[in-house]
């Protein structure tokens, strides 16, 4: 029975920290930047005549109106994800809540460049969790204590220029830090006592590094624009902490682990491709396609395999009048990870996932104000003990919502 | 016949004019901007007052280093052609001033709201009404086409702006002060010393021999006229751009709009008439208060 224990203890012990994630490294559409670009789910690269063009594409900013424009976002964000039957038959459920700052950007003209400062947080996740499981099939309660924070946060410069009427070119320089503190505590007692495991597990990381993105605009002919960026992030510094303790037996002393590194993640290229139709001051479509290149890398010991995902967002914007708008959005967020397979181990989650957003704006003159919100859902599957066999069905869902405000002057 | 030929062909004219009007108006609209961005080029009649405030203080600088001349009737005279010129102005809610300065420099200057400066300088160099028409047009199409309210980004509201500002971020009515003084030290710097920028004076080119041919004055005073001072424009302050590109460029606009070959009234006689009125005495703390209600006595 006792291995009974063990085996669950450990199963939870490993797959919270490396087999899944909500904050998330195994996509890349996990939280939507800026103000109108979050309405039409990101589709915003063939736009981005705002503060958030900084971060979809810098060149749009050449168009921005305004001599001084400046936006913030700030974004409530909730993730659910629950694996099906997989503590004893029943599910366990992984929430997060977090609310973040989204954005903020200020643009203003400098001579022929448009110059501009923004912070952007792409991906960010809080789970406070304390969970108690009555496992029948083994006669024991199982109680999980999770804490898991995860954070990666964008600042820098941006720069602009409209070489022509229809063309401009623009560049941002992204500064990217990434935070991660997780741990977990997981205890099983024998229901007729005697009996029990436990593990604790603490594992944190910083990383450093930057991002930076070129991108040009082209309007070959009036209410049409076409958007082309290209962006990389590249880690220079890294390091990472691991401990874990974990008890089998009350007679002998529990294992321990206490390891550092200095592993540097890797990221893709990012290629994105948009187009946008000005049908009139009061309508605007767009669209996006975004190749993420396929890469990989060791990290703590456990090789990183990421696929080339291409991932859509389509965008519409509709003025009711001058003073109110509305946008909606719909994008799709694939997982990076290889799918699931059978007798093969390490295999990270792959849960694809599809959304909307719809977002309702007031304008005064020089002012906006915007509220709305996004929701992400999705199925996949995962092997959370880390093994050969034993797939689990995962659902995923997201919903954010966020009130933005903008000023020009 | 002749009625129902004359009937058509007026209707014809001001069909060609609707057209030329409404191709100008539309000539340079960003199809990028969006319902609420466009929004901000539209002034409300709060706008317009808080111009006028604005304007006003401008004026009082400028007064505070130009002396007023004091040849009364040649006041009443450029007012009178600058105010057949604004019957045709796109902005009838203004009620423009026009007010001779004595001073060496050729030159003319005008502020947001409608208060426009002419030297005694550039009158001297001028041969004719329709000259003083195009000269004045110009000034009056700054003012139309808010160039300076457009340069300074006060996007129709200085003080509101300001104002809207100081209320989001709790400040007091002082820094709403401070702010609109900065601003009305900008608008003179860039009156007196740097100039418009060199596609706002196409601009109010194009709208001044526009004016002046709706108002019936020879549109091409103004072409003769900064052909004039183009020769002599060593002696003159770097507000006008290159003269020779500044002149192409209206004589395209001109051949563009279809005014290039009119032949209306120069009005020759009358302005050298007016320039020969004696100069009186006249006060200027008096025409300062006609001028500018409320304004520095």
């Amino acid at each position: 029975m006792i291995k009974k224990y063990l085996q669950s203890a450990v199963v939870f012990a490993l797959f919270s920290f490396s087999s899944t994630a909500l904050a998330d490294e195994f996509h890349y559409n996990n939280i939507l930047i800026g103000d109108r670009a979050s309405g039409m789910g990101g589709a915003y690269t063939a736009v981005s005549d705002d503060p958030g063009g900084m971060y979809y594409n810098p060149a749009g900013i050449a168009y921005s109106t305004g001599k001084n424009l400046s936006a913030s976002v700030n974004a409530y964000s909730v993730s659910n994800r629950t694996y099906k039957g997989v503590i004893g038959g029943q599910d366990w459920t992984r929430t997060s809540s977090t609310l973040l700052p989204n954005f903020f950007g200020i643009i203003q003209p400098v001579g022929k460049f448009k110059l501009g400062f923004s912070y952007a947080v792409p991906d960010s996740n809080q789970e406070d969790q304390d969970q108690k499981f009555v496992r029948s099939d083994i006669g024991a309660t199982h109680i999980i204590n999770f804490n898991n924070k995860n954070d990666t946060n964008l600042f820098g410069p941006s720069a602009a220029v409209q070489l022509s009427d229809s063309f401009s070119v623009g560049a941002t320089m992204y500064v990217h830090k990434r935070s991660t503190e997780a741990a977990l505590n997981n205890s099983i007692v024998s229901d007729a006592g005697g009996a029990y495991v436990w593990s604790n597990g603490y594992t944190e990381s910083d990383e450093w590094g930057i991002r930076p993105i070129v991108g040009a605009m082209w309007s070959p002919v009036d209410k049409l624009s076409f958007g082309l960026t290209v962006s990389k992030t590249v880690i220079f510094k890294s390091d990472i902490l691991t401990q874990t303790t974990i008890s089998t037996d009350t007679s002998t002393l529990p294992t321990r682990s206490y390891d550092s590194y200095t592993d540097k993640r890797k990221y893709p290229y990012q290629v994105t491709a948009g187009a946008a139709y000005f049908v009139n001051p009061s309508l605007l479509f767009s669209g996006d396609l975004s190749y993420y290149s396929a890469f990989d890398y060791t990290f703590v010991n456990r090789q990183n395999k990421r696929e080339a995902v291409i991932n859509g967002a389509m965008g519409a914007e509709y003025y009711f009048n001058k003073s109110w708008a509305v946008r909606v959005g719909l994008f799709s967020d694939f997982a990076n990870t290889p799918k699931i397979v059978n007798d093969t181990s390490d295999q990270y989650e792959h849960v694809d996932l599809f959304g909307e957003s719809l977002t309702l704006s007031h304008f005064t003159k020089n002012t906006s104000l915007t509220c709305g919100g996004s929701y992400k859902y999705g199925k996949g599957e995962s092997k959370v003990n880390g093994g050969n066999n034993g797939i689990y069905d995962v659902t995923a869902n997201n919903w954010t919502l966020f009130v933005s405000s903008s000023y020009s002057y | 016949m002749k009625v129902l030929s004359l009937v058509a062909l007026v209707a014809a004219l001001i069909t060609v004019q609707s057209s030329i009007l409404q191709a100008v108006e539309n000539k340079g609209v960003d199809w990028r901007a969006r319902s609420s961005v466009a929004d901000r080029d539209r002034y409300s009649d709060s706008d317009t007052d808080e111009e006028l405030n604005f304007g006003r203080e401008i004026a009082a600088r400028l007064l505070g280093q130009y002396k007023m001349s004091g040849n009364e009737k040649l006041q009443k005279y450029v007012n009178l052609v600058g105010t057949t010129l604004t019957q045709n102005c796109s902005r009838p809610e203004l009620v423009f001033h026009f007010i001779v300065v004595d001073s060496s420099e050729i030159n003319a200057y005008s502020t947001p709201g409608g208060y426009v400066f002419i030297t005694t300088a550039i009158l001297a160099k001028m041969e004719n009404e329709a000259e003083l028409a195009g000269v004045l047009a110009h000034e009056i199409a700054h003012v139309s086409e808010r160039h300076i309210v457009k340069e300074l980004s006060l996007k129709g509201a200085e003080k509101s702006a300001v104002s809207s500002i100081a209320a989001l971020i709790g400040g007091a009515s002082e820094t709403v002060g401070i702010a609109f003084s900065q601003a009305v030290d900008k608008a003179v710097d860039l009156i007196l010393r740097d100039g418009y920028k060199k596609e706002d004076e196409m601009q109010a080119d194009g709208g001044a021999v526009m004016l002046c041919a709706l108002s019936g004055y020879d549109p091409s005073g103004l072409v003769t006229f900064l052909d004039k001072v183009g020769k002599i424009k060593s002696d003159v302050g770097k507000t006008y751009p290159v003269y020779d590109v500044r002149l192409a460029t209206l004589q395209r606009a001109m051949s563009d709009e279809g005014i290039a070959g009119l032949k209306l009234a120069l009005n020759t006689e009358r302005f050298v008439t007016a320039m020969k009125i004696p100069e009186r005495s006249v006060n200027p703390l008096d025409l300062i208060r006609n001028v500018i209600p409320g304004g520095t006595p």
